[in-house]
């Protein structure tokens, strides 16, 4: 373990590397690009000859979603990165990964939306992320509230998509990426991580019989029964994947259900609201799929009111209301699409509610 | 309102016959609903078609039960069993469907109707109208007089009928279905065909040439591409309802042009 | 037992194919197959399809398949070479998914001269979807989209796709165009560009034009004369590029 100063970008490499990841394809768009300036750094590195590190820069963000599979399917753990309008053509790749449960890792830091929208910031990619595609969202997406997070997570990401066989996604944000900052960078088994072992799909059976995979199927009723056993098997492994941060809840009259980066501001705007004798916790999901719905529902219990924050108008908001539904405690939202909210804003928000 | 179900090889002229008798329905002020299944094969696949025939509009395309169903071939039944009841009218071709295929549905049907449609158009007109008879059988279960399916061709297939004699052998073919299921005796067993014996290989003392019906879509290419033509296609059908080719084995030169060329791997010949 | 005759790397139990009877296609995947058998390497192969007809392929062969979203075949193949480059890779598909929905694919895939083997059936329309206007098809040919015939002034010319790669292509990349009416030049194509990525030269790309006699509404004579004829004198048969 030590301590480095890292980008957000920077932390998202040295935590595929530490996963085993081997290979990264992707199109250039900001605030994601780095990751592959770092990465194609590592690929190009002479002492890194015998990694094995692949790197390809494709024609376009649905070559790269679709590279990435290539991969999978060879058995090497592949992983891509985007934003904004990336992340709307990678549906059609992520969209396939959901069909086949193929272990695809995607990091995703948020941009403003829609459209070209911002270069800069946002948390407008809930829905995109978790639900998009022509599927069911049964992808897994852990939103990461730091620098040190974007290296943790970048680690639990490919296990969980190996282990688990569903598309992976880290969520982030323009901020988290581009900011840097100290963190404790490691090695899986010095935190007892094992990694999980891999195995190609296709081309790596030596059995008289062919592997054939296909996403399009004759019948109604054979896509009905596939996409309802995928669901099945999601809802399944719910429990095990499900996370969250659970700060100052226990006695709190008010709850800040925030995620990400927001997340970490209302953190930072409890302990001042405490200070002030103003009995806050925070409720911060890190999986938003699959939702930490029973956590989420503990947390809110006793509670006057929740505020939701977030830089979407109410991505996460609905997400959240929806998880809660039944509960009977009053909700506000400060929401703010496509720019950051500040411990300032959350701690006058709660002020004023209470 | 009564649900019809029609099931056949795609090819088979299913679709026509579902245009054909919403047409007549119309005539009579009905309201009716027609979809057609579509899977990803343009062939291949067992071509659907739900119809509904009611006095009011119908909301909804599909349904569970059906109340007719009619079946061209063998690959329909599996596609139709579920739709079963005690009521429903069980149309099929029991020239094409054969009994090995009709057992697993035999305790369900209670009503049938058998007609020998390929077998007719066979032997009196061309394989491709036998949708006409088991139309004209339909047709009649519906109640339906000579005249107005009749109308109802005309006005659906009008100009598609490339000369008068087409359309006369196709309304024939119309008449006579009408007729056998008028005279249907409704306590004749529930049979269909016995296996249909059709000649593989034909050979002679230099070689053999083998054609197997269970492949061949009857497309022709080994007519047309055979160099001495030595390939016809004969009044024995394959499993898509399609003539099948045969071979004059005298006239073949065994030059291999109909195995390389069938996209289906259908022909096979050998030399001795 | 007499069986029918099917190329070895063919999987037997997904026959007969769900193709039309007198399909083009069909015929290609055919001469495909006894290319594959020809050169042994069925075991070394991963073949990829894209969407439209080429979608029925995911089971023809006895070769580990995956079935692809539509134009997306090439990079997935790209992908999975630059994973294993042991590996011999197929990426079979249409002229829709080749030269409209997925052109920039092949475009750049030629360009990094990705040694990858791209087979693309020209059958001058979108067949899966019942027979629209392709980039293929050509000027005056109805299609359910253009019911009058491709006008040029609306829709342009038949794209020329062999040549447009042969264009950019590296040094080492194969390009040919043949038809699957002619089985013996087709398959020694299919070979030419399959042994120029074993032998690690390049990309390799084939054209193949093929028949659709349900779309095109045509008899067999008229769909092979479609093909010899029509189609094949505005796409010059023969190869492009083998250097």
């Amino acid at each position: 373990m030590k301590k480095e100063f890292l980008t957000g970008n920077e932390a998202v490499v040295r935590g595929a590397l530490a996963a085993g990841a081997k290979m990264l394809t992707g199109y250039p768009i900001t605030p994601t690009t780095e990751i592959m300036h770092y990465w194609s750094r590592e690929q190009a590195d002479p002492m890194n000859l015998d990694r094995g590190i692949k790197f390809l820069q494709t024609e376009d963000e649905m070559a790269a979603g679709f590279a990435m599979i290539g991969g999978v399917l060879a058995g090497v753990k592949a992983y891509t990165a985007t934003a904004g309008p990336g992340n709307v053509l990678m549906q059609d790749a992520f969209s396939m990964a959901e069909n086949l449960r193929l272990p695809t890792v995607a990091f995703i830091n948020q941009r403003g939306g829609p459209s070209t929208g911002t270069v800069i910031y946002s948390q407008q990619e809930v829905n995109l992320t978790c639900f998009g595609g022509n599927g069911e969202g049964l992808r897994i997406v852990y939103s990461a509230s730091s620098v040190q997070e974007m290296f943790d997570f970048a680690i639990r990401a490919f296990n969980t998509a190996w282990k688990y066989r569903f598309p992976t996604f880290v969520l982030s944000d323009g901020y988290t990426a581009k900011t840097e900052i100290e963190i404790e960078t490691y090695e899986p088994k010095e935190k007892n991580i094992d990694l999980i072992d891999i195995k190609p799909y296709l081309c790596g059976n030596t059995s008289q019989n062919s592997v054939n995979i296909r996403n399009c199927y004759n019948l109604e009723t054979e896509l009905n029964e596939i996409v309802t056993a995928n669901k099945h098997a999601f809802d399944a492994i719910k429990a095990e994947i499900v996370d969250f941060e659970d700060y100052k809840t226990e006695d709190a009259d008010i709850i800040i259900m925030a995620h990400g980066i927001v997340g970490a501001a209302a953190k930072m705007a409890v302990n001042l609201l405490r200070d002030d004798n103003i009995k806050a916790g925070l409720f911060r999901p890190i999986t938003l799929n699959p939702f930490p719905a029973e956590a989420a529902k503990q947390a809110a219990e006793n509670v006057k009111a929740i505020l939701i924050a977030e830089s979407s108008l109410g991505q996460f908001e609905s997400m959240v209301k929806n998880n809660l539904y039944g509960q009977t405690v009053p909700i506000e939202a400060l929401l703010s699409p496509a720019k950051g909210i500040s411990v300032e804003e959350i701690v006058a928000k709660v002020k004023e509610m209470i | 309102m009564i649900k019809i179900l029609l099931a056949g090889e795609g090819g088979q002229g299913v679709q026509t016959v579902a245009k054909i008798i919403t047409e007549a329905a119309q005539a009579r002020n009905e309201k009716t609903s027609f979809i057609p299944s579509f899977g990803v094969e343009q062939r291949g696949g067992v071509s659907l078609a739900y119809i509904q025939i009611a006095e009011e509009n119908i909301p909804y395309p599909r349904f569970e039960t059906a109340d007719i169903i009619v079946a061209f071939c063998n690959r329909a039944i599996k596609a139709i069993e579920n739709y079963i009841t005690d009521q429903t009218i069980f149309i099929y071709d029991s020239s094409a469907i054969s009994d090995d295929f009709l057992e697993p549905i035999k305790s369900k049907v209670k009503i049938h109707i058998g007609i020998p449609a390929q077998k007719i158009a066979k032997e009196k007109y061309s394989t491709k109208i036998l949708n006409m008879i088991l139309l004209g059988a339909l047709a009649h279960q519906l109640k339906f007089n000579l005249e107005e399916v009749k109308s109802a061709t005309h006005k659906t297939l009008g100009d598609k009928f490339k000369t008068e004699e087409v359309e006369k052998m196709n309304l024939d073919a119309l008449a006579e279905g009408l007729t056998l299921s008028e005279n249907f005796d409704s306590k004749s067993e529930f049979v269909g065909s016995g296996k249909p014996e059709i000649k593989l290989e034909f050979s002679d003392d230099k070689k053999t040439w083998t054609r197997f019906p269970e492949h061949c879509k009857g497309c022709g290419l080994c007519v047309f591409r055979c160099p001495v033509k030595a390939i016809q296609f004969k009044k024995e059908v394959g499993f898509l309802g399609n003539p099948l080719p045969e071979v004059d084995i005298e006239k073949c030169i065994a030059c291999g042009m109909c195995q390389r060329t069938c996209p289906d791997g259908a022909i096979r010949l050998e030399k001795k | 037992m007499t069986e029918p005759v099917f190329p070895k790397s063919w999987k037997k139990e997904s026959k007969p194919h769900k193709f039309c009877p007198g399909c083009g296609q069909a015929l290609a995947l055919k001469i495909l197959g006894y290319a594959i058998d020809e050169l042994d390497i069925a075991k070394k192969l991963v073949y990829g399809c894209d969407i439209g007809c080429s979608l029925l392929t995911w089971d023809m062969f006895n070769v580990d398949t995956i079935q692809t979203h539509h134009g997306r075949v090439i990079p997935t193949m790209v992908g999975f070479k630059l994973a294993k480059p042991e590996a011999i890779t197929i990426a079979f598909l249409g002229d829709g998914g080749g030269y409209a929905i997925g052109a920039q694919h092949l475009v750049n895939a030629a360009m990094r001269n990705d040694k990858i083997t791209v087979i693309l059936i020209n059958n001058a329309n979108y067949a899966m979807t019942g027979g629209q206007l392709a980039p293929t098809t050509l000027v005056g040919q109805k299609t359910d989209t253009t019911p009058n015939g491709r006008d040029e002034a609306v829709f342009g010319n038949p794209i020329h796709g062999p040549e447009m790669i042969a264009a950019i292509a590296a040094p080492g990349a194969y390009i040919a165009r043949t038809t699957s009416n002619n089985f013996e030049d087709c398959k020694d194509k299919i070979k030419k560009a399959l042994q120029n990525q074993i032998d690690g030269k390049g990309f390799s790309f084939v054209e193949i034009l093929s028949m659709c006699p349900v779309n095109w509404k045509t008899n067999t004579v008229e769909s092979l004369e479609y093909v010899d004829k029509n189609m094949a004198n505005i796409f010059p048969l023969g190869e492009i590029k083998n250097d």
